[in-house]
């Protein structure tokens, strides 16, 4: 992991200038809270207890960031990192405030049926789920079924639409991972034929009404039949190229396929993941994608399949420290009291 | 000693931690044509799960050029 050179604090991203290697975004804050949430509950975790914790964050910031955060980094960095999900709280929790009705140009008051579907991550399903309850899965050890209904059922906060379903199946195959036996493809098949609802026409697996967009069985046969990383990057950057950067379809998506292609290799895996893009109708580079989302997400299916041993020991090392200092985060503590509150 | 599902779980989530700030150097630039790497470890496929003597090369290796 290089260091982030060059890159300016953001909400959504890096809270400090030049933050040492190892450092992550709002995905691991967002799943931040929710890791010390269940271990605050002693392991139970539904919806009202987090959104009752988003809230409190949200509330009495100055408990929740780093010591050496000014009362502009708190207004610029951190209250905007909090707000979308103390609104999203609000909602689930039916709590009127006029955070609610900052996102509308409009003086007249917006009628609560409006906010329900606007206010927070915007009106599309998108990867707040995926983001913020990647560690779902881990609630229940090789129980994918019960893996995908709690996370589908914390997803309520955050999330709408096939979103949901897409928070839940990474839910699911984390669950899977779980087991002794670790063949990744079964881990990988386990997780996206989870359904324990019944769900018709997903657009996470097959959809027929979808068929003009990428498919996830089209995505595992490009991983099938690319003869090496290169030829397999490009094609996932065309099938992907039209969809919205925040698509679940692509965040979950890419990254499984990429994890079959490389049978559960975390090193591979991660810097696939960190190769997703946007190309032009010559296969040259655009830019990147959301690639701190699907590489996150590959990480979290991989280390779950591998555990942390089978990551290289100066990328830990790195991810630990980096983490406590730019966000006081100590995310090897917190892993370790998450695991022992749940299975000890 | 850690047990196997605790190694699991804290996998899964510092895996988690590690892979966003892979991806996060990369995000959203619009230089560096690849990062310099993947098509540079080593081709070896392993069934089942991942064979750890495969792990010093790939810690060794320096994968963005940006």
């Amino acid at each position: 992991m290089m260091p982030l050179q060059g890159r300016g604090p953001h909400p959504l991203g890096i809270w400090l200038a030049d933050a040492p290697r190892g450092t992550g975004t709002d995905d691991t804050r967002m799943n931040n809270i929710f890791i010390e949430c269940v271990i605050k509950n002693r392991g139970d975790i539904n919806p009202h207890l987090l959104a009752f914790e988003y809230i409190e964050r949200y509330r009495d910031i100055e408990k929740y960031v780093p010591e050496y955060f000014t009362s502009e980094d708190i207004e610029k960095l951190a209250l905007p990192f909090y707000r979308s999900l103390f609104r999203r709280a609000c909602i689930y929790l039916r709590i009127d405030a006029p955070e609610l009705y900052e996102p509308f140009d409009t003086k007249e008051r917006v009628p609560w049926y409006v906010i329900e579907e606007s206010a927070g991550y915007g009106d599309f399903p998108n990867i707040s789920g995926l983001i913020s309850l990647q560690s779902a899965g881990l609630l229940y050890a090789n129980e994918p079924e019960k893996a995908y209904k709690k996370a589908y059922e914390l997803s309520t906060i955050t999330d709408m639409g096939y979103a949901r379903d897409a928070t839940a199946i990474l839910a699911a195959t984390i669950s899977a991972a779980l087991s002794e036996k670790d063949n990744p493809l079964e881990v990988l098949e386990r997780g996206i034929k989870t359904n324990p609802f019944g769900l018709r026409n997903r657009r996470m697996t097959a959809n027929q009404w979808w068929q003009h967009y990428p498919q996830l069985h089209e995505l595992f046969r490009m991983a099938d039949e690319s003869k090496d990383e290169k030829e397999l990057i490009l094609k996932l950057a065309k099938a992907c190229n039209h969809l919205h950067l925040f698509d679940p379809f692509d965040v979950l998506g890419v990254p499984l396929t990429i994890i079959r292609y490389c049978k559960g290799d975390p090193v591979r895996s991660i810097i696939m993941a960190a190769n997703h893009r946007k190309i032009d109708e010559e296969g040259r580079l655009i830019r990147f994608r959301d690639t701190d989302c699907t590489a996150m997400v590959a990480g979290a299916i991989v280390g779950a399949i591998n555990g942390l041993t089978s990551f290289p020991k100066d990328w830990v090392k790195d991810a630990i420290e980096a983490n406590k200092k730019v966000y006081n985060v100590d995310i090897e503590k917190n892993s370790k009291t998450f695991y022992a509150v749940l299975y000890q | 000693m850690v047990d196997e599902l605790e190694d699991k779980v804290m996998g899964c989530i510092i895996g988690s931690v590690i892979g966003d700030a892979v991806g996060s150097v990369s995000e959203g630039l619009s230089r560096e044509q690849f990062i310099n790497l993947p098509w540079n470890i080593n081709k070896k496929r392993v069934a089942g799960r991942y064979d750890a003597s495969s792990r010093k090369r790939a810690s060794s290796f320096r994968y963005m050029a940006c």
